[in-house]
């Protein structure tokens, strides 16, 4: 059975950069689609006839239609209504987490500052939602 | 006339009547003289005035008699004749009777006029009294005829619109108005002379003014009323000059909005504060990452080809970015603590200082640290800054104690000399020069070098604004190496 690929949406290059390297350091061997701002995620989401991704790697402020926004979609839908989220972003300003939460993310990383632990925190997201977690049937 | 008509006449008349001779011996008295001086069942012919009254009404009584004998004519004069405890006023006119057939050569009708005085009196007392309101009053006292001219001016009205009372009387009202408003006065006081109403406020929509003899026109208040007496209309207005009261209502309005202005600054600097806050957080800390996690590329991808030197160099520029990571959680924290509003309720500090005591065991459980945490101190204050506080504060002790092989960490409260209740956390560590003291509580202040101790100078700075915020204070005493002790207050 094929992997379902993992949807990173990153406005940020260094970012992207830093993330891909993070999965490819733990064999994460899912296909990683990046989309750069709300827009694209939001198209390869809806409009590609693509099947949902086994995990959506979301940053919250992005150029076009920000993450929150990206997410309420995704929740209003039924393909990608049980799609696990994880809010992967700068800030922990309680108001972006209670939005995250509330909205249904299934887990909110502020990513570290220090790249072994932040490669430790993608080690641990991808273990739990990509091999422990059972995801909803397609 | 026969001398029955006469007699009767003189007896119902009303007046006293009597007639003395050249000796001021009584020749006759009718029956008012009896019933008003009471001289009944005394004979009073032959009598004189000192027979019948006393001594000192009875010289006078003989003295004006005597003016009135050597006078040309007529005479009146009042006399004041006491009748037992009672004064009583008459008017005396005497007259000369020619010497022809009888002795009598002095003529009195007398009449009572105690009434007359005493209300003449009452009227002069009750004049004065208005004349010294009118004179007292602070407020123009103002009055006008049907003809709008002054017919009252007191001093009052004076000293507000600078005319003496001299120059106002007779003069049309007009005079006291501004230019103006002079033609709708003159037709709203005649409107208001047509109404069934007596006395209103004057202006009542905006206020009026008055104008001043060097031509100045002020802001008044005034009432008027009408009066009608004796078929004649007068106007009377009670006016105050309210320019002082005007100022400091403006004074007051311009304060108000000064203030209302200044809330809106503050919530919008508040706000912009929030979001730069969020900003920060999110913008400022994406570079850094780069710069750590390219770094820690480098050393991992070419580690082979770099020298000591460069690896070292990358792992400075590492905990660089790392340190000021920890700097813009640190200044975040200190800006959320100055925005949080408190929610106050009992709190247990026992049980907060030794949860972070136990935080920090697990953070190092090699150090040899012995906690004193009495039980069940507590205050009233925010859970959630206390904890902070008191996080902060255990956490200085347990890092400036970290260079002794064992410590002592104390939590305690006392009360102060003056009758405070003081709370500190003492430790036997480091310490500080009391020298500095003074700095330990500003943001960025630091009194040890990096390399000694790590830290980002504004964990202190966040405990005193959470200590003033709860309206207490905070102080700390110390020497090298001889440990340090921070007390605070809560109100």
């Amino acid at each position: 059975m094929s992997l379902r690929p993992i949807l990173l949406v990153e406005d940020n290059p260094d970012d992207e950069k830093l993330t891909l390297r993070a999965l490819a350091k733990n064999n994460i061997q899912n296909e990683v689609v990046v989309a750069r701002d709300g827009v694209q995620a939001l198209d390869y989401l809806f409009g590609g006839g693509h099947a949902p991704p086994a995990i959506v790697l979301l940053d919250l402020k992005l150029p076009k239609v920000d993450g929150i926004e990206v997410l309420r979609q995704m929740r209003t839908s039924g393909p990608t209504k049980l799609t696990p989220v994880v809010i992967l972003t700068s800030s922990k300003e309680d108001q972006d987490l209670i939005a995250g939460y509330e909205l249904g993310a299934n887990s909110y990383i502020r990513k570290p500052v220090d790249f072994l632990q932040f490669t430790e925190a993608v080690r641990q997201l991808g273990l739990y939602w990509l091999i422990l977690n059972e995801p909803p049937p397609r | 006339m026969t001398e029955g008509l006469f007699q009767t006449l003189v007896n119902t008349s009303g007046a006293i009547v009597c007639a003395k001779d050249a000796n001021g011996r009584y020749v006759f008295a009718n029956s008012q003289f009896i019933k008003d001086f009471n001289v009944t069942g005394k004979p009073i012919c032959g009598a004189t005035d000192f027979d019948l009254f006393p001594r000192d009404i009875a010289e006078r009584l003989r003295q004006h008699d005597e003016m009135a004998l050597d006078g040309p004519g007529t005479s009146a004069q009042e006399e004041v004749i006491r009748v037992g405890e009672d004064e009583r006023s008459y008017l005396f006119n005497r007259v000369p009777l020619p010497k022809d057939c009888s002795d009598a050569r002095l003529g009195v009708i007398a009449f009572e006029i105690t009434q007359r005085i005493k209300a003449e009196d009452d009227l002069l007392v009750s004049r004065s009294f208005f004349e010294g309101i009118l004179k007292i009053a602070a407020d123009a006292i103002i009055s006008i005829d049907e003809a709008q001219r002054i017919i009252l001016f007191n001093q009052g009205a004076e000293r507000i619109f600078g005319y003496t009372a001299e120059e106002a009387i007779g003069q049309p009202l007009d005079m006291l108005l501004p230019m103006g408003a002079r033609p709708t006065h003159r037709h709203q006081i005649a409107q208001f002379g047509r109404t069934e109403v007596s006395a209103r406020q004057m202006g009542e929509r905006g206020g009026i003014a008055g104008r001043r003899k060097d031509g100045t026109v002020f802001p008044a208040e005034a009432s008027i009323s009408r009066m009608r007496l004796r078929g004649r209309t007068t106007f009377t207005a009670i006016l105050r000059d309210v320019s002082e009261a005007r100022r400091a209502e403006d004074a007051i309005k311009s304060l108000n909005a000064d203030l209302k202005h200044r809330a809106t600054q503050l919530e919008n600097a508040n706000r912009e504060l929030e979001a730069f806050s969020y900003s920060v957080s999110h913008d400022l800390r994406a570079p850094l990452r780069s710069i750590d996690g390219f770094s820690q590329m480098l050393m991992e991808d070419f580690s082979a080809d770099l020298p000591d030197e460069a690896q070292d160099s990358l792992h400075r520029i590492r905990a660089a970015s790392q340190r000021m990571a920890q700097l813009i959680d640190d200044i975040l924290a200190l800006s959320r603590v100055t925005r949080a509003s408190i929610e106050r309720r009992e709190v247990d500090l026992s049980a907060m200082v030794a949860s972070a005591a136990e935080d920090l065991h697990q953070e190092d459980p090699q150090r040899k640290v012995v906690f004193s945490i009495p039980e069940g101190i507590r205050a009233d204050a925010d859970p959630h800054l206390m904890q902070v506080v008191l996080n902060n504060l255990l956490g200085n002790s347990w890092k400036y104690t970290s260079k002794h092989d064992t410590a002592r960490i104390e939590f305690g409260r006392f009360v102060d000399a003056r009758g405070r209740t003081a709370y500190f956390v003492r430790d036997d560590g480091a310490g500080f020069d009391m020298a500095y003291a003074n700095k330990l509580f500003g943001a960025f202040q630091r009194l040890h070098a990096m390399h000694e101790y790590s830290g980002s100078g504004i964990g202190l700075a966040t405990v005193q604004r959470i200590v003033h915020k709860h309206g207490g204070e905070i102080w700390a005493e110390g020497a090298v190496e001889q440990g340090a002790t921070f007390y605070f207050t809560l109100k």
